[in-house]
């Protein structure tokens, strides 16, 4: 019998920059053998608008608006950032009412993010229905963010020493019919998902990243908690007023796309329970409630102190950096999303350093990738939940 | 033998387990027959922008001072305005004020700092034209008003999430009229002193 003798060639394709399940314009350039993957280099900086440079000619009031453009899913963060970085710097105090509103805000956007990512990770490996399922969530909640801050997606909400305004009448008590829901909602998604057989197959032991190369190579959120790893920012750093929230970091062990899914829906659950505690815990309660207390008070009572208010001084449009540098970061959906600021008491800053989150978790994926079959580069890489926009900025 | 049997066994586990589960992901999907659906069918239903939404600029020609502050706090100094210095009553005179609504992205920075309170956002978001520099508002169309959409007799209003009374989920369940949730301040008022008796 003639036996033919198949040694493939090495093939090198091209995936992208505009691949119908590519999460923004990535190319990836993939060494195939057979359906073995060699290599993969990704090719980034379609995106690129040069946000650090801009940050450098622009005011902190200027340039806030163009922040929720960086990861424009977890809008929230990039504000929160923009404006912790100088509010530490020039040592502004922030209310423990404006301090209480910012976390309500975080950890909708957190949930926001999560749910999107759900959606794209579950369509990535095949299944559209979700898709849509989080979608009307997701809507709900930027029908929330809209009526405190005016617009769904780009908020341009946070201020140095505060928010822009107060939460809106009934705001808080539809927050807390949202939460409820939302916490139903997210059983729905385990029951049609987590044990689903084919969603199994295709996640279960891919994309693995063991505990110490997850630390090595800098990983952070999702993925690094789920290699086992438990560091959140919001309990290393306690930044806002997280120690006053009852909550547990989410974290596994496998370190597999599996085990970035449950992370992931375990955060969106903590998510949903910290709001519900803070809408007890905010200080005044609702906006309708503090106005009442107000009047009912006086002029003098606590309830015009400086922790009752939104914000604690309208920052004005020549507010100055003031000279010095230093890091900040916060714990984002993604991972750890940092500004390196330099200040040389000017109303620019001199050096506005991004440090996103999703390039470094993206520069993994080659690693990850390597030895698996070519269908598995959209679950991986749809588990690593990168956003071009902030890969790129 | 015996090994195939256990093998078989094995396999009818599985497919039990997969159909199960399966099944349990099919009950969730079949679940939604009886919901309505959430989507709002646009030009004849449409949503209500919220009281804070950011849409097109409202510009009123009288108030303003020809301050500039607007032009400062706009990333991108877009605003702009043309005034002279009238040497007569020793004031700046404004002639012509205009926002290019192609390139601003409604960050709402100007009305915010604007000290005179001359510039609004209305819900206007409808803003396509066929040229881009039918965008370019002066002073004129930034002080005309957008018709609501509670107004329209050809739209039904849609509310969104934050509008709805407690405990509804869904724009469609309640009438655009019905109230929303939370009191009142006067109402929380009334209440307490109620409560505390004087
Ligand atoms: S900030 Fe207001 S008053 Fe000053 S120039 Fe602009 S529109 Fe006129
Ligand atoms: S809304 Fe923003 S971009 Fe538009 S004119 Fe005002 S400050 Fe400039």
């Amino acid at each position: 019998m003639v036996m033919i003798e198949t040694k493939a060639e090495r093939m090198v394709i091209n995936m992208g920059p505009h691949h119908p399940s590519m999460h923004g314009v990535l190319r990836l350039i993939v060494t195939l053998d057979g359906e073995n993957i060699v290599d993969c280099e990704p090719v980034l900086g379609y995106l690129h608008r040069s946000m650090e440079k801009i940050a450098e000619n622009r005011t902190i009031v200027q340039y806030l608006p163009y922040v929720t453009r960086w990861d424009y899913l977890a809008t929230m963060f990039t504000e929160a950032i923009t404006v912790n970085a100088p509010e530490k710097l020039a040592d502004v105090p922030v209310p423990r009412r404006a301090s209480y509103i910012r976390m309500m805000m975080l950890e909708l956007s957190r949930i926001a993010s999560h749910l999107l990512w759900l959606g794209t990770f579950i369509a990535d490996i095949g299944a559209q229905t979700p898709f849509f399922y989080v979608f009307r969530e997701r809507e709900m909640i930027y029908d929330l963010f809209e009526a405190a801050t005016g617009m769904r997606m780009m908020h341009n909400y946070f201020r140095i020493g505060g928010v822009a305004a107060d939460l809106p009448y009934g705001w808080l008590d539809k927050c807390e019919d949202y939460c409820k829901y939302q916490l139903e909602k997210i059983d729905e998604y385990e029951r049609l998902i987590t044990n689903n057989p084919i969603f199994r197959k295709r996640v279960e032991g891919v994309g693995k990243i063991s505990r110490e190369d997850a630390i090595n190579w800098g990983l952070s959120g999702p993925m690094l908690r789920a290699s086992g790893v438990k560091w959140d920012l919001r309990k290393v750093d306690h930044y806002e007023l997280y120690d006053e929230l009852d909550w547990e970091v989410q974290w596994a062990t496998e370190g597999d796309c599996l085990a970035r899914y449950l992370v992931r829906v375990g955060e969106m659950r903590q998510s949903c329970k910290m709001i519900l505690q803070a809408i007890k815990q905010i200080p005044g309660g609702s906006y309708e409630n503090l106005e009442a207390q107000r009047v009912l008070a006086g002029p003098k009572s606590e309830w015009n102190s400086l922790d009752y208010q939104f914000i604690s001084k309208k920052p004005s449009p020549t507010f100055k950096i003031p000279a010095g540098e230093h890091y900040v970061r916060v714990e984002a959906p993604k991972g750890e999303l940092g500004i390196y600021l330099i200040g040389e008491n000017n109303v620019f800053p001199w050096r506005w350093k991004i440090r996103p989150p999703g390039f470094i978790n993206l520069q993994v994926l080659p690693q990850l990738v390597r030895g698996m079959k070519i269908a598995d580069i959209m679950a991986i890489l749809g588990s690593v939940d990168i956003i071009m926009g902030e890969v790129d900025r | 033998m015996m090994k195939f049997l256990s093998k078989v066994g094995e396999y009818a586990r599985d497919a039990v387990q997969a159909a199960k589960y399966i099944g349990q992901g099919m009950m969730v999907t079949f679940d939604h027959m009886r919901r309505r659906p959430i989507t709002v069918r646009y030009p004849y239903e449409k949503l209500i922008p919220s009281e804070r939404f950011r849409g097109r600029i409202h510009f009123e020609f009288d108030k303003c001072i020809s301050c500039e502050v607007c032009v400062r706090v706009c990333p991108i100094n877009l605003p702009v305005v043309d005034w002279e210095y009238n040497s007569e009553i020793k004031k700046k005179e404004l002639k012509s004020y205009s926002i290019d609504f192609g390139v601003c992205i409604f960050c709402g920075n100007c009305v915010e700092y604007c000290p005179t309170n001359c510039l609004s956002m209305t819900e206007e978001y409808d803003l396509s034209t066929f040229d881009r520099h039918e965008l370019n508002f002066d002073n004129v169309a930034l002080g005309r008003l957008p018709t609501k959409v509670t107004e329209d007799p050809l739209v039904t209003p849609i509310r969104e999430l934050a509008y709805l009374p407690k405990g509804v989920l869904e724009g469609h369940k309640a009438d655009h009229r019905e109230r929303r949730a939370g009191k009142l301040p006067v109402e929380i008022i009334e209440e307490t002193q109620a409560t505390t008796g004087n």
